[in-house]
């Protein structure tokens, strides 16, 4: 036991209502906690997800993809969306190019500056996101000045021996210079 | 001027706050005070885990079963929340009991306090109702089919039922709109107007302050800290309770998928609400009471509206000492009414064979509907009962419940769990047919008599012959008609017994003669004679009686044989439950293939096998066989079956009782398969 000092209650019913407080604040905030812990754990589940792998989807094929601009696939995949299983559900488009015999580019159709979704220009032959007008080259390079700190992100292409042309569909974070998967 | 001093200056939380807690509490503190206080805490507790159930919880007839199957089966700590949020549900009850007990034991409801007595019973209202919105959100057979018999009630109220029922329901029948609209009530409407009544009833309650409990036990308190000590700790209490429950039932109980097209009669309320559904019940409702066509409305809401506005006046009639007496003697009359029904129903229940049955085929239909769930990663988007609809695990047993429990019996059972009693099986228990096991039974002579095989057909019963038959005819129209079935076992037995007993055959004719009409004893005492001295004992199947008289004589070496072929005759069926058993035997098997290829034992003299084509008998080639069982069934009477011998089975062809895809479910569950 140490002296009471002046900032202390002094008095040995002070002592015994500050305990009674406390112990109210234990109890008020102990029966509480379960519910909150509970609904923080379900509200906080997508965080601890892992990323998910890329998909790899067939797009087209190389018969069906002459030389020529840019043209705009949407995507659609076997997913299960939380309990929903579905056969073929639209996740996204991406923009495939012929570029040689047995090559093709394929450019995400989601603007890398805050996700909008990217159309191609034939006259200006460039690419364009109408939300903040970022425009890129119709090699997918940013122009300046365009809000977005990258180009457009390119999707890694399989071509089999048949000529199908199959795509790893993947997103990408927005907003920052680095290309990094998130889905 | 330190922050908090900042905050006062601009809004007096201090004063707001002392106020609060420094209210007087005369008599001091006290246990007796804490329900009002552990009634706000189980609110504030539905409003959080509400909430979070809220964002993740989708409110149509494709989607509402199977969010909650993902909140309580997938999302990490959801059967958590959600078991909180229903356990503390069903507590409110007993917590609401018992306040209510407090207010008027302690006279709280008196003047000058009536209007809070009165937001009290609103509140009370306002509650149940929560709970009853709540009930059809997980849309589970449970929760539907219960509903369904509140939201016809609703349709029963005179004059303007219909528009009320049409209102509540969002449709004519349910569907997405009833979920929405339960789920606005449930989560939206109620809850506003529950905290708005809730403001109300406190601020009347501390405009008034505390009912004391005379006489005071010690000097007047604070309510700050003694007595809100005591509802922390009671609401401590409650949550552990809470947890409790929630871990010993592991969480909250989802039932299968609600299915329109399945009437569930294990339909039951929440248990707070059964005391109403067995009022509903009491014969003095039923059209021939007292109250005749109007009994129902009676029941639903002539009696619980005078039940309430009884309640509503309490306070006026408080006003007489007598009158507060009637009351508490009221309110526990009315709580003795509440536990006998509710006692009568759930002994009702516990003791109904029907009812149970319907329960254990619920709890299985919702764990099948789950496991399909996760075994095909998610639900297809028509919905879950499309999960249990394709499932012949599901389907099996219930086609098998209404088109063959009539004649056969599954292990005993009609496929469904309730037992078939040996009268009512007239042909072959069907579990694990074409297995050795099966197969083995069968050909064995002790077990081809019984019910579990041929006990119940004419293939061991035979009818006697037509000239017999005729005779048979002629003693019945001398008979009574109404005693005919009573004495047709004695004719039977006369009829086919040859050289009887003495005894036994004056007691057959002595049965006839008493059925008999007015002055027929003497030709029927005749025409009996003479069926006796020229009868005949028809005789059992070909197979039958290979079974009986020639299988106990085989040799060491034909039951050896006799076992080949019983495997080889079981591999034709590829059920899924031998394929380990087959693979292994396979050498085995051959020397059984061989064995019929050869006609050895006669087995391929009536039996088509291979190039063998065999005679009366059903066809060897794919015994058992998802094919053989499709065109058995088709048409059982067909030359490769049982020909013009078959006794009763029917023919289930295409379209005429069972579609194909029907088809396919029940054998697919007959052989193992999923
Ligand atoms: C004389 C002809 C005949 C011979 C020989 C014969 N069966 Fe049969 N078997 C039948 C007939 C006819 C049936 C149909 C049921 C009945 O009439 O009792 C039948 C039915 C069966 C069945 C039941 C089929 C079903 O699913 O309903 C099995 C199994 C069977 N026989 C096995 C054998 C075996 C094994 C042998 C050789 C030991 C054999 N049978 C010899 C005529 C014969
Ligand atoms: C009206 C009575 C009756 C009904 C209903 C009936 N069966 Fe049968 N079933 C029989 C009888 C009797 C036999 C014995 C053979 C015969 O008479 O063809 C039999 C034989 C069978 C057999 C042959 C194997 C054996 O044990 O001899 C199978 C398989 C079978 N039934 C399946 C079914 C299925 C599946 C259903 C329902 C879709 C069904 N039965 C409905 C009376 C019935």
């Amino acid at each position: 036991m140490t002296e009471p000092t002046t900032t202390e209650p002094g008095q040995p019913g002070d002592r015994r209502e500050f305990l009674k407080s406390a112990a109210c604040a234990v109890f008020g905030t102990a029966c509480i906690i379960p519910p909150v812990v509970a609904g923080v754990t379900v509200l906080t589940a997508p965080i601890r997800e892992l990323v998910p792998e890329g998909v790899k989807v067939k797009l087209s094929s190389l018969d069906a993809l002459p030389p020529g601009p840019p043209r705009l696939f949407s995507v659609s995949v076997e997913r299960t969306d939380a309990w929903t299983r579905h056969q073929r559900n639209a996740v996204g488009a991406v923009f495939l190019e012929r570029t040689g015999e047995r090559t093709v580019k394929a450019l995400s159709a989601s603007c890398p500056h805050l996700g909008g979704s990217i159309e191609y220009r034939p006259e200006q032959k460039d690419f364009y996101c109408g939300i903040h007008d970022s425009a890129f080259t119709a090699q997918g390079d940013v122009v300046q000045p365009s809000p977005a700190y990258r180009g457009l992100d390119t999707l890694e292409v399989e071509i089999n021996a048949a000529g199908e042309i199959w795509v790893v569909f993947r997103e990408f974070k927005a907003g920052i210079k680095e290309k990094i998967a998130v889905g | 001027m330190g922050l908090f001093d900042w905050i006062d200056d601009r809004t007096g939380y201090r004063k707001l706050l002392k106020s609060a807690l420094y209210e007087h509490v005369p008599g001091g503190s006290r246990w007796r005070y804490i329900w009002g206080s552990t009634l706000s805490f189980a609110i504030v507790v539905q409003f959080i885990t509400g909430v979070f159930l809220w964002m993740h919880y989708s409110p149509s007839a494709q989607s509402a079963w199977e969010s909650v199957y993902y909140i309580n089966e997938v999302m990490p700590g959801g059967w958590l929340l959600r078991g909180i949020h229903h356990y503390m549900a069903q507590l409110m009850v007993p917590l609401l009991v018992l306040h209510f007990m407090q207010v008027i034991i302690d006279g709280a409801y008196k003047a000058p306090r009536e209007f809070n007595y009165w937001f009290g019973l609103g509140l009370l209202v306002l509650v149940l109702a929560i709970s009853l919105t709540g009930y059809l959100l997980p849309w589970d057979q449970r929760g539907y089919w219960s509903t369904k018999v509140v939201t016809n009630l609703v349709g029963n109220v005179p004059v303007v039922g219909d528009a009320m029922q049409r209102t509540v329901v969002g449709d004519a029948n349910y569907g997405h709109h009833t979920l929405t609209r339960f789920f606005a009530l449930h989560a939206g409407v109620l809850p506003a107007l529950l905290v708005l009544l809730i403001i109300a009833h406190i601020a009347l309650f501390r405009k008034h302050g505390l009912t004391p409990k005379l006489p005071k036990k010690k000097r007047d308190g604070m309510f700050f800290p003694d007595q809100v000590l005591m509802d922390a700790v009671a609401c401590c209490v409650v949550m552990i309770a809470v947890l409790v429950l929630v871990w010993h039932f592991k969480g909250a109980a989802l039932g299968a998928p609600a299915n329109p097209a399945e009437q569930y009669s294990a339909a039951r309320p929440d248990w707070y609400f059964m005391f109403l559904f067995q009022f509903l019940k009491l014969k003095t409702f039923a059209p021939d009471g007292p109250f005749g066509e109007n009994g129902l409305i009676v029941a639903s809401l002539v009696i619980p509206g005078l039940v309430f506005g009884l309640l509503m006046l309490m306070p006026i009639l408080g006003r007489w000492k007598i009158g507060h007496f009637f009351n508490v003697f009221t309110l526990f009359a009315g709580l003795a009414g509440f536990g006998y029904l509710t006692t009568v129903a759930f002994m009702k229940d516990a003791a109904d064979p029907h009812y149970k049955a319907a329960v254990v085929q619920a709890q299985k239909d919702a764990a099948r509907a789950m496991e399909l769930a996760k075994k095909r990663d998610g639900i297809p988007t028509e919905g879950a009962l499309a999960l249990l609809r394709d499932d012949p695990l599901t389907q099996g047993p219930r086609l098998f419940k209404s088109q063959c429990a009539s004649c056969h019996a599954w292990d005993g059972h009609n496929g469904l769990g309730e037992i078939i009693p040996d009268k009512d099986r007239s042909a072959p228990d069907l579990a694990r047919f074409a297995s050795r096991e099966w197969l083995a039974g069968f050909l064995d002579p002790k077990q081809i008599e019984t019910h579990k095989y041929f006990g119940g057909t004419r293939f061991v019963n035979p009818p006697p012959d037509d000239a017999t038959k005729e005779k048979m005819a002629e003693i019945r129209k001398l008979l009574k008609p109404d005693v005919i079935p009573a004495a047709e076992p004695a004719l039977l037995a006369l009829a086919t017994t040859p050289k009887p007993d003495q005894a036994k055959r004056d007691g057959w004719i002595a049965t006839l003669t008493a059925a008999s009409l007015p002055d027929n004893q003497d030709r029927i005492t005749s025409l009996a004679g003479r069926l006796s001295a020229q009868a005949v004992a028809p005789k059992k199947s070909k197979m039958v009686r290979i079974i009986l008289d020639d299988i106990p004589d085989y040799t060491a070496e034909q039951k050896d044989q006799l076992n080949k072929i019983i495997a080889a005759l079981s591999a034709e069926a590829k059920l899924p439950l031998q394929k380990e058993i087959d693979a292994k035997d396979a050498a085995f098997i051959e020397e059984g293939r061989k064995l019929l290829s050869d006609v050895a034992l006669d087995c391929t003299d009536c039996h088509q096998w291979r190039a063998n084509e065999g005679g009366s008998g059903p066809t060897f080639e794919g015994y058992g066989s998802t094919e053989w069982l499709r065109e058995f069934l088709k048409n059982p009477a067909h030359d490769n079956f049982y020909g013009k011998r078959n006794d009763r089975m029917p023919a289930f062809g295409e379209g005429s009782r069972l579609s194909a895809r029907e088809l396919d479910l029940l054998i697919h569950w007959m052989r193992g398969e999923e």
